[in-house]
């Protein structure tokens, strides 16, 4: 007489093999949604205290991104503009206009406009912004359209894995530097983006670093 | 939609209890400290005859004494805080892991950015601004570079522009910030407890002035802190124009006053001596601690170290100390004679006469009194000897504890000896009072007892707290009917008086200073007063007729003629520079009035026998004014280790012949006052002294501060123990020993070394004919390892740090520097018992020799960033990698806690957080961190880094310019502040680099070779340069 019931044994070989297979599809799961995302924050809605709204400002303007973000080529941060700066248009461009009642409640109260921040990476990261500009990289390379947003969002997963990727490979992202701020720039037609790239790192002396203190201090 | 906060410094009424450890679990019973000591006595080294200790246990007890030999952490290092149950432990930890996995899932809040409403000129956000400003000790400035982020200061540095400290800067210097940031810093004005605007003080004294103007200001006086200030001495003319009897005197708890009164009394005039030790070949120190790194006194520091080293050109100078106490000076000392301080006119007459027999000009300045021992008519005859083969480039000092007649003495043996003019010169005194010991305040106290003062304004330091006890300060100023006193907290002297001003920290105000040599800067504000703070300025200003001023306008005003051309130009290059030029002052010659003189000396009383007291002006609490300063508190003391505390030091031998061991609590008794302090058996303190440092013992309640968990009271109050006659030292000292014990927190003992050749120190001749360190060398003795050799040669950089200990004072500029660069939180005094003090920089101390008179080497171990690390293999999450160009990185994020680096660690440089020490830090105290560095939470270990924030900055700089880092530009905290270039920093590859000279050195070891962990931080031989005839 067999000791156990016969059922037992799909019990146990079917135990064993989800003993296994849970903790996989469980941290797999877990890995991708970290990925996923949801889990980096692409494409989320963050929602300000004042509309701006960049489409206007970038697209039908014409305004370059360093008129605002001022300190972006020789600063980790790429600024963002005063208040100052807004009202030096809409002191007399829309000066009465309801959608920028709050700037100027800010303005003249003295107080910073508390926006929000899109592109958030963790406070042990310590990204600079002024060699990555200087050297090729252009703002539209990791933070997209932006003259096409409505309210900014953040396009690019900000993920170590992908600053890796391109700190490996630097040659398939980078362009001019004259072409930095551009929204639209596309190698001349016959031109191979990564032979580009390539002349372009040797040219400005790219030397990218994937040590740990590169950006983790 | 206005937000509700700010991360600028919009301050809450209560400061937090930030200040004490923050959220430490209760207390644990410590065994006593017995069990702390490491029982090893150290043998010899290899091929050595030295014999390194640690400590005096360990020495007298050797093994017999203590069973933790071997132990790495101190007993109670694990223990579970009290208080706590194992089923309340388990069910939290049960709870703590459930809920970890869940932390991850929670959003991050979302950050807002602050943008500014107006850029203000010249800022660019995320990069920092350096000011030129200066810093007073005794009323003498040097120049120092605030680094300043966005209107936030952060960082001090040394002014590479100023002559007088040329980029160098003492501890005291380094914490300053931690003061400027403390939330416990008075914010009130009151009168009598009651808070009122400075209006209405201005009011009262207005209403005050008619009175004074009828008798010409007769019942008014100033007590003041002591000053160089250009634009305070004009204020305090223009007070004394309007009042002509009114009286200004200064006080001081650490006067200079016999400096100048010995040169009144040598040379008839007072002067400054300003002291070229680069020059001399031999110096001999009375008593002087210049190599202390006081603010006053750092380039000397500078100077001696350029000739401390053999290849020095004109060679290696010769130091000869002679103290009642082991000082920092005498631990650099070739040669230490322990003398009481009573005795030290007796030495230096008998110095005089014996040189009299072959220099001319010191004959007949008295014979001196006593018998003298042996062995310092031996030390003597030698000394003589030397000084006299010298002459012209020796230099003899006196400190300031020691005897106008002393100083005077000390002036003529100078002249004697050919050194005025060439190793020391002297100037007209830089300060507005050159008196601010009695000679300065005892007039005032006078009046004050005697009625004849109504108003006195104290600008002063807490003088109740410093105040000789027998003058009963306190009681005489209740008397008096309207005292004013401007000081950073309600203390001891806000107590007793009738207004009470907070004053504003020297970053927040304008004004100027002078410093030794007379060269004056434009002190400028950092940022606004941050507690509402006066300034000294403005206080003095409300004597003056008219209308408020503010000193930004009153300080232009006194400058502009100096302006040669357009002075607004001309202004904004002497904040630039940080010195306005033209304040030099000129060397005057003087001549000894030998007739003077022997009168004065021929006055002096034979001091009587027995023991003395030496009371010591602290390593770093100097008078007690950075009491409330935690970063100072916890720095432990060069010479004791001791933090937290102060001690009376016992020499070896009259702590055998009392019975006393470190810990006990003596009672000290000097004619009718006492005071209570532990004892501390202090190896080369002399038998016939006992050294106390001022400035501790504050009462909790007269802060407002609360040190959770601490005694009511920090150290031992001596004050007591201070007579206005002599405020330094007091023969006819009595001990007796209360029975009861203390226990203090040092840093000495722990993390034991064992048998091996760590700090090495040798004398030139041997070091000359038998180097020791080739042997600890990988050229010269290569080890073989599993590990693959890796060459380093394809990066820009290869990065490496070189300290050499013959220049290398220990004092502890570098351990604060990397306090304030690196954000590393104080633990408090609980914490550093049980070993988890977190400093990176830990300034180990070796005595070798007798106990009685040992000889000390310093050696400043921080991380080694070792290419072969121990602590790189064992992490079990790549926590800690090697970077390409030789950086150990030590990456927070990754950090779990397990410890296993540090315990691989040999050098022991990694130190773990164990609490949470960066919560419940006020808004003010966070205006404190660097924001180029990660404040680490609970759970990961941190060490040094090479400033690789500094390495990050300066290499985008350089390839924003597509060049290589210049070896100027890129310097560690800890390197920069060095006020005698011990610590170098930078790249191997480049060959003429001084980090590379220093690699390549004679003198150059690996500590800890044999483990072959091939450390990129390597140490030059501490060499001495004995006289031969005292070997």
């Amino acid at each position: 007489m067999p000791l156990f019931p016969r059922w037992t044994n799909t019990v146990s070989r079917l135990s064993g093999v989800l003993l296994l297979v849970l903790p996989a599809i469980g941290i797999a799961s877990l890995m991708i949604v970290v990925r996923s995302p949801w889990g980096t924050k692409q494409d989320r809605e963050v929602i300000q205290p004042i509309e701006f709204d960049h489409r206007h400002h970038v697209s039908d303007e014409g305004i370059d991104c360093r008129y605002c973000h001022f300190s972006v080529e020789r600063s980790p941060y790429p600024g963002l503009p005063s208040t100052t700066v807004c009202m030096s248009c809409h002191a007399q461009v829309w000066n009465k206009s309801p959608l920028l009642s709050m700037v100027r409640e800010y303005y003249f109260k003295d107080r910073p406009i508390p926006w929000n921040s899109v592109h958030n990476l963790p406070d042990y990261v310590y990204f600079n912004h002024s060699i990555h500009v200087n050297k090729g990289v252009g703002c539209v390379t990791c933070h997209g359209r932006v003259d096409e947003m409505a309210a900014v969002n953040q396009k690019s997963p900000m993920s170590m894995g992908w600053c890796v990727d391109c700190h490996r490979n630097p040659e398939l992202q980078l362009r001019p530097v004259e072409f930095m701020t551009s929204m639209t720039w596309r190698p001349d037609p016959g031109v191979d983006r990564t032979a580009l790239g390539n002349q372009l790192a040797k040219q400005y002396n790219i030397h990218t670093r994937v040590a740990c203190d590169t950006c983790h201090r | 939609m206005t937000p509700t906060r700010f991360p600028l410094p919009v301050l809450g009424s209560e400061p937090s209890a930030a200040l004490a450890e923050p959220s430490a679990p209760a207390l644990v019973d410590l065994p006593d400290e017995a069990s702390f000591a490491p029982g090893r006595v150290v043998g010899s080294e290899h091929g050595y005859d030295r014999t390194y200790w640690r400590s005096v246990e360990e020495q007298l007890h050797g093994d017999a004494a203590l069973p933790d030999r071997d132990r790495e952490f101190p007993l109670g290092a694990f223990d579970v805080p009290k208080g706590f149950a194992r089923r309340d432990f388990l069910q939290l930890m049960g709870a703590s892991v459930a809920l970890a996995g869940l932390t991850a899932c929670t959003e991050k809040p979302v950050e807002r950015i602050l943008a500014y409403t107006k850029t203000p000129n010249g800022v660019t956000p995320g990069n920092p601004l350096h000011y030129a400003t200066a810093i007073s000790r005794d009323g003498l400035a040097i120049g120092v570079l605030v680094t300043s982020w966005e209107g936030r200061p952060v960082k001090v540095e040394g002014n590479p522009t100023h002559p007088l400290n040329r980029g160098s800067t003492g501890p005291q210097d380094q914490a300053e910030l931690a003061t400027l940031y403390n939330p416990y810093r008075a914010r009130v004005l009151k009168e009598r407890g009651a808070g009122r605007s400075w209006r209405s003080f201005r009011e009262s004294v207005r209403q005050r002035a008619a009175a004074w103007a009828a008798d010409g200001g007769a019942r008014l006086r100033f007590l003041c802190e002591p000053s160089s200030s250009p634009l305070l001495g004009s204020m305090r003319a223009a007070i004394q124009q309007r009042f002509p009897q009114a009286r200004f005197h200064g006080w001081s708890a650490t006067p200079r006053d016999t400096v100048y009164e010995g040169t009144r009394l040598a040379f008839g005039q007072t002067l400054e001596p300003q002291y070229a030790v680069e020059k001399a070949d031999v110096i001999l120190s009375l008593d002087a601690d210049f190599l202390e790194a006081r603010t006053t006194t750092l380039d000397q520091n500078q100077a001696f170290a350029g000739r401390r080293v053999p290849e020095a050109r004109g060679g290696m100078n010769r130091l000869y100390v002679v103290e009642p106490r082991f000082s920092i000076t005498g631990a650099m000392a070739d040669h230490r004679l322990k003398h009481r301080s009573a005795d030290m006119e007796g030495f230096v007459l008998a110095l005089a006469a014996e040189l009299g027999k072959t220099v001319a000009g010191l004959g007949g300045y008295g014979t001196p009194v006593g018998t003298p021992s042996a062995e310092r008519s031996k030390f003597i005859a030698a000394l003589a000897k030397d000084l006299s083969a010298k002459r012209g480039a020796c230099l003899v000092m006196a400190g300031e504890r020691q005897s106008a007649a002393t100083h005077a003495m000390v002036h003529a043996i100078n002249a004697a000896l050919g050194n005025v003019g060439n190793t020391v010169t002297y100037t007209p005194p830089a300060v507005l009072d050159t008196a601010t010991g009695r000679a300065g305040w005892q007039p005032l106290i006078d009046d004050l007892r005697a009625g004849k003062v109504d108003t006195l304004v104290v600008t002063a330091w807490n003088p109740v707290f410093t105040a000789p006890a027998d003058i009963e300060l306190g009681a005489v100023l209740k008397k008096v009917p309207n005292v004013i006193y401007l000081g950073p907290h309600d203390d001891e002297t806000g107590a007793v008086v009738n207004w009470f001003l907070p004053a504003a920290h020297p970053f927040e105000t304008w004004g100027d200073a002078r410093s030794r040599d007379g060269t004056v800067s434009i002190v400028q504000p950092l940022i606004q007063p941050l507690f509402g703070g006066i300034s000294e300025v403005e206080l003095l200003g409300s004597f003056l007729d008219g209308e408020e001023r503010k000193p930004y306008d009153r300080l232009r005003e006194l400058h502009r003629s100096k302006a040669t051309g357009d002075f607004d130009t001309e202004w904004e290059s002497w904040l630039a520079a940080g010195v306005v030029p033209g304040g030099t002052l000129a060397a005057v010659v003087p001549f000894v009035q030998s007739d003077a003189l022997k009168t004065a000396l021929a006055r002096l009383r034979t001091p009587e026998p027995g023991l003395e007291l030496d009371l010591v002006a602290d390593y770093k609490l100097i008078d007690g004014r950075y009491a409330l300063n935690s970063w100072l508190q916890e720095l432990p003391d060069p010479i004791t280790k001791l933090t937290w505390d102060n001690v009376a030091q016992i020499g070896v031998g009259l702590a055998k012949q009392l019975e006393v061991e470190s810990g006990d609590l003596l009672k000290l008794t000097v004619g009718n006052r006492s005071a209570i302090v532990p004892a501390w058996v202090q190896p080369g303190q002399l038998d016939e002294a006992v050294t106390v440092s001022i400035g501790y013992g504050r009462k909790q309640e007269t802060l407002g501060v609360i040190w959770a968990d601490e005694p009511t009271m920090v150290g031992h109050d001596v004050y007591p123990l201070r007579s206005a006659a002599n405020p330094w030292f007091a023969t006819g000292l009595k001990i007796e020993k209360t029975g009861k014990d203390y226990t203090l927190s040092y840093t000495q003992v722990h993390n034991t070394q064992d048998g091996r050749a760590v700090a090495l120190m040798q004398d030139l001749e041997e070091y000359r004919q038998h180097p020791e360190a080739p042997e600890y060398r990988p050229k010269t003795n290569p080890l073989p390892s599993v590990q693959p050799l890796i060459e380093y040669k394809d990066q820009q950089y290869k990065w490496a740090m070189a300290v050499d200990m013959s220049r290398c004072t220990g004092c502890n500029a570098c351990v604060v520097a990397c306090q304030a660069e690196n954000n590393i939180p104080v633990v408090g005094k609980t914490q550093v018992r049980k070993g988890r003090e977190m400093f990176w920089i830990r300034l180990d101390r070796y005595y070798t020799g007798d106990p009685a008179t040992p000889e000390m080497v310093s050696q400043p171990m921080f991380c080694q960033h070792c290419e072969t690390a121990p602590c790189e293999y064992v992490c079990p999450v790549n926590a800690t990698v090697h970077s390409d160009e030789g950086l150990n990185d030590m990456v927070y994020n990754r950090c779990i806690g397990t410890r296993y680096c540090s315990n691989n660690c040999p050098y022991k440089v990694r130190h773990f957080n164990y609490l949470h020490w960066a919560q419940d830090k006020s808004q003010v105290e966070r205006m404190l961190m660097n924001p180029d560095v990660t404040i680490r939470a609970r759970g990961v270990m941190e060490k040094c880094t090479y400033c690789v924030q500094r390495i990050e900055r300066t290499r985008i700089t350089a390839r924003l310019e597509n060049r290589t880092i210049g070896e100027a530009e890129l310097k560690t905290a800890c390197q920069q502040v060095c006020p005698t270039s011990a610590l170098t920093f930078g790249s191997l590859h480049d060959p003429k680099s001084q980090v590379s000279l220093r690699h390549a050195d004679g003198r150059r070891f690996d500590v800890l070779h044999e483990l072959n962990t091939k450390p990129r931080t390597v140490y030059l031989t501490k060499i001495k340069n004995p006289n031969p005839e005292l070997a």
